[in-house]
């Protein structure tokens, strides 16, 4: 059981990580469009040659 | 070689075929009926390129396809006028555009692929939400025919330009995602360390174990509580500042309060924890309100741009030669060209050439309206005759299309306001909840002092407003989605609620109860002549004509043996019969009589009427009228049945709207000003009608803004659609039905999700003020109560149709 105590924390720290990638896909705009992606991700056709997402949007 | 059998739409986009359709296209082996040369045209061009796959993926017909589509492609080749928008520099151009008619995601599809592999476009970014297309193109080359592969493709291009709200938009878009997300971790992180609290509870658990867990647990809802639920605490401070309570306020105490309950318990290292609880509620809170407003600013971005439908470019004289300059450095005074089918976008007055103008957005009537030399046009309006030169009145500023924006500002503010009903009733409810808190802090402190601090906090816990404060939100969300699937856009919070309450009906006539499409009704013959024969003549004259007085016309066989047809600019067409070499003349009265003085007048005014004469002798009135949309007559007597209101308003003149009344046997108001119909809105509200307004057209837009849920139907402006509640996006209107089925089944719905919570609180508050309640159990009671509300509400997705 005393192996809980270091397990605990350990996932308190995964969270802190999983929640700064988060925001850090957000704030890159990679949930700006979700209908399109989701769509994309099927469609084995179309190659992976558009625009690199996020840089080009701000205006 | 197969062939579909007898398709009724058309394979390209989706419109009714003509009944005598001969166009086909060849996908797949398989021969395909489509409507129109344009989406025939399209569908080879699709299919030639082996991209057949875009017809199997599809999940919504593309935009139809416009053979007489504007071809703006040459400006964009402009780098001066490019650069107003895009990022020219020495190493790329990045040109952002305003696609309309992308409808699914296989258009996206299609789009990028067609882009890549016909033009030197280096890369290509579609973002389907907004409509944007963004291109990449290497500095040297030439934007226009990137634009043209877009354009014979059948979408709508424009320029994208930055505009702070959409900007804004995004910011709140983000930052609600972010919020949801962090709420979302810290629920499910807090709920883990909760449900080993709860076993350990039961099985029994080493106190510094427990202990730990709940360290662990309250660093984790602070954070969420200050990241994710800090708009429930400002919200509620702002309006505690003007001394008003809100559902918030209860939220945020609620939070509050189970928040410092829990950390008093860890700092003490005994008695109960709410972590769980309170992550769970923020989360599930922040869920509704995330999804109910991304099902409204869908499509608003879309119209938030598209609002602004005049052309970019407007053809100037200056220094005696035409220049197209972009339309915000026109100024009043100057010499403008527009040309045919192009809108104008000045107040101005003609100074040379004779056209005929569509004002139908403002008007309500279906034809177009002659213009001569001196005559002033108005802007939005659209030229559908010859090419016309202008002399601009008045800065666009001035314009009657400016004023009508103003008067849908003013109509935004006047709107009445359903939600805050809720408001109200939070208001109270949190008043009682204190007070019993209050009490039976009080009371155990005389009795027991040690259970005071607890019993209170139980009584707070159960009465948590979570379940009340989901109860609408949760429902509306549900019932905006089930019909967001059967072809009607959900543009308001609110819509559904007042859509259930509405008593009065205000349509509007042309392009609302009728189509814009013209059908010959009747014909009236001289003495001796042939309704066949002179059907024939006139259709053999109006052959050679584009106007929309011709296109009735245009279906019909003919044989007449006709010479030196010639179409004279706003008054009708002249030819000479090849046979008996007379003179053949159709068109209005007085054009007519110029040959034939014994016309008699137009046999009423309740229609459009068209003559037909020949050298000295009158052969026949022809009149036109508009057709009912599909489905039209059943809506109405339906409604009736429901005892409702229904009325008619319009711009039309009150012969023509009479007809149409009487047809539907509803009462009208004709003849109205875009002010004049708010005014009649008024009225009724005041009478205290709760009014539903049906509209397509600009003037219809103040009447939509103001009325207590409004609904655009398919094909109107996009000023008009972005004013209202409802957006039915099929041709037929009866879409209105399943407005009213969705309406009443979501007030249902949140009645009984009402009625529990209500229920619940009434029950528990007492029990819990009596001590009878542990906290446990309270916070588990309220967690399933939200539950029970949240799949109460999902219930609605499984309504029939």
């Amino acid at each position: 059981m005393e192996s809980l105590y270091l397990l605990i924390p350990i996932a308190l720290i995964f969270i802190i990580i999983v929640a700064a990638l988060l925001i850090w896909s957000i704030n890159r705009g990679q949930y700006d469009d979700l209908d399109n992606d989701a769509w994309r991700a099927l469609n084995d056709d179309l190659s992976s040659k558009s625009a690199p997402k996020g840089d080009n949007d701000r205006n | 070689m197969n062939v579909e059998p007898a398709a009724t739409q058309c394979f390209h986009c989706g419109e009714t075929l003509p009944t005598d359709a001969t166009l086909w296209v060849q996908v797949d082996n398989t021969d395909r009926a489509v409507c129109c040369v344009g989406c025939q045209t399209v569908a080879k061009l699709i299919t030639g390129s082996a991209m057949t796959a875009f017809y199997q993926q599809r999940t919504n017909y593309p935009p139809t396809a416009d053979q007489q589509a504007t071809q703006t492609s040459d400006w964009y080749n402009d780098k001066t006028w490019l650069e107003t928008f895009a990022k020219v520099n020495a190493e790329q151009q990045e040109i952002p555009l305003l696609v309309t008619g992308m409808s699914c995601a296989a258009c996206a599809w299609i789009i990028e692929r067609f882009l890549r592999e016909q033009t030197e476009a280096q890369s290509i970014h579609v973002q389907l939400t907004l409509g944007k297309v963004t291109i990449h193109l290497h500095p040297d080359s030439n934007a226009g025919p990137v634009i043209d592969v877009l354009q014979r493709l059948g979408y709508g291009v424009q320029p994208w330009r930055a505009d702070s709200r959409l900007q804004q938009m995004r910011e709140d878009y983000r930052r609600d995602l972010r919020r949801l997300g962090i709420a979302f971790l810290g629920m499910m992180q807090v709920g883990m360390f909760a449900i080993a609290l709860h076993a350990g509870a039961l099985q029994g658990i080493d106190t510094d174990l427990q202990q730990l867990l709940r360290l662990m647990s309250a660093p984790l809802t602070l954070f969420v509580l200050a990241y994710s639920g800090r708009e429930f605490f400002e919200r509620a401070w702002q309006h505690l500042k003007h001394r008003t309570l809100i559902m918030d306020s209860s939220v945020a105490l609620a939070l509050a309060l189970a928040t410092a309950a829990s950390l008093w318990s860890t700092v003490q290292g005994g008695g109960e924890t709410y972590y769980d609880s309170v992550t769970m509620f923020v989360f599930f809170l922040l869920l509704a309100r995330f999804l109910e407003k991304r099902l409204r600013d869908r499509d608003l971005i879309q119209l938030v741009q598209l609002a602004d439908e005049l052309p970019e470019f407007v053809a100037v004289l200056k220094d005696q030669q035409w220049q197209r300059l972009p339309r915000h450095r026109v100024r009043a005074g100057e010499i403008i060209k527009v040309a045919t089918g192009e809108a104008i976008a000045f107040d101005a007055r003609v100074t040379s050439g004779t056209s005929i103008i569509n004002e139908s957005v403002f008007t309500g009537e279906a034809l177009p309206r002659t213009v001569l030399k001196d005559d002033v046009v108005f802007a939005g309006t659209v030229n559908e005759g010859a090419s016309l030169e202008l002399i601009v009145e008045h800065d666009f500023h001035e314009s009657r299309l400016a004023a009508l924006a103003q008067d849908i500002d003013q109509a935004r503010q006047d709107k009445p306001v359903h939600l805050q009903l809720i408001d109200q009733f939070a208001a109270r409810f949190i008043g009682i909840v204190l007070v019993a808190a209050a009490i039976t802090f009080i009371a155990w402190w005389n009795i027991e002092p040690a259970k005071a601090f607890w019993a209170s906090i139980a009584v707070l816990v159960v009465a948590c407003p979570c379940a009340l404060s989901l109860a609408t939100p949760a429902a509306l969300t549900a019932g905006n989605a089930w019909l967001g699937r059967r072809g009607v856009r959900v543009r308001s919070e609110t819509g559904l609620l007042a859509a259930a309450t509405a008593n009065h009906i205000i349509f509007d006539k042309t392009g609302t109860l009728t189509e814009t499409r013209l059908v010959i009704s009747s014909i009236f013959t001289a003495h001796g002549v042939e309704i066949d024969s002179a059907l024939n003549i006139a259709a053999a004259l109006q052959q050679f004509s584009s106007h929309p007085a011709a296109r009735p016309f245009h279906g019909i066989d003919h044989n007449a043996p006709l010479r030196n047809v010639e179409i004279i600019a706003a008054q009708g067409v002249e030819g000479w019969d090849g046979e008996r070499n007379v003179r053949l003349r159709l068109g209005n009265l007085n054009f007519c009589r110029q040959i034939a003085p014994g016309l008699p007048e137009r046999p009423d005014e309740n229609h459009y009427w068209i003559a037909l004469v020949e050298d000295g002798r009158w052969l026949a009135w022809i009149s036109l009228s508009e057709t009912l949309r599909p489905g039209t007559k059943h809506l109405v007597s339906a409604l009736k049945k429901e005892h409702l209101t229904l009325e008619i308003l319009s711009g039309d003149t009150a012969p023509r709207v009479h007809q149409i009344a009487a047809d539907l046997d509803m009462p009208f108001t004709a003849a109205l000003q875009p002010q004049k119909k708010l005014e009649e809105l008024k009225n009724r509200q005041n009478a205290g009608a709760t009014v539903m307004a049906i509209g397509d057209g600009l003037n219809d837009a103040p009447l939509l803004r103001a009325a207590d849920v409004s609904v655009a139907v398919a094909g109107a402006t996009a000023l008009a659609q972005a004013q209202a509640d409802f957006v039915i996006t099929e041709e037929s209107i009866d879409r209105l039905f399943m407005i009213r089925k969705a309406a009443f089944a979501t007030r249902r719905i949140t009645r009984q999700n009402l009625a529990w919570a209500a229920g619940y609180n009434l029950v528990g508050l007492p029990l819990a003020a009596l001590g009878y309640v542990p906290p446990w159990a309270a916070a588990l009671g309220m967690s399933a109560s939200s539950l029970l509300v949240v799949l109460n509400s999902l219930r609605l997705r499984r309504l029939k149709d």
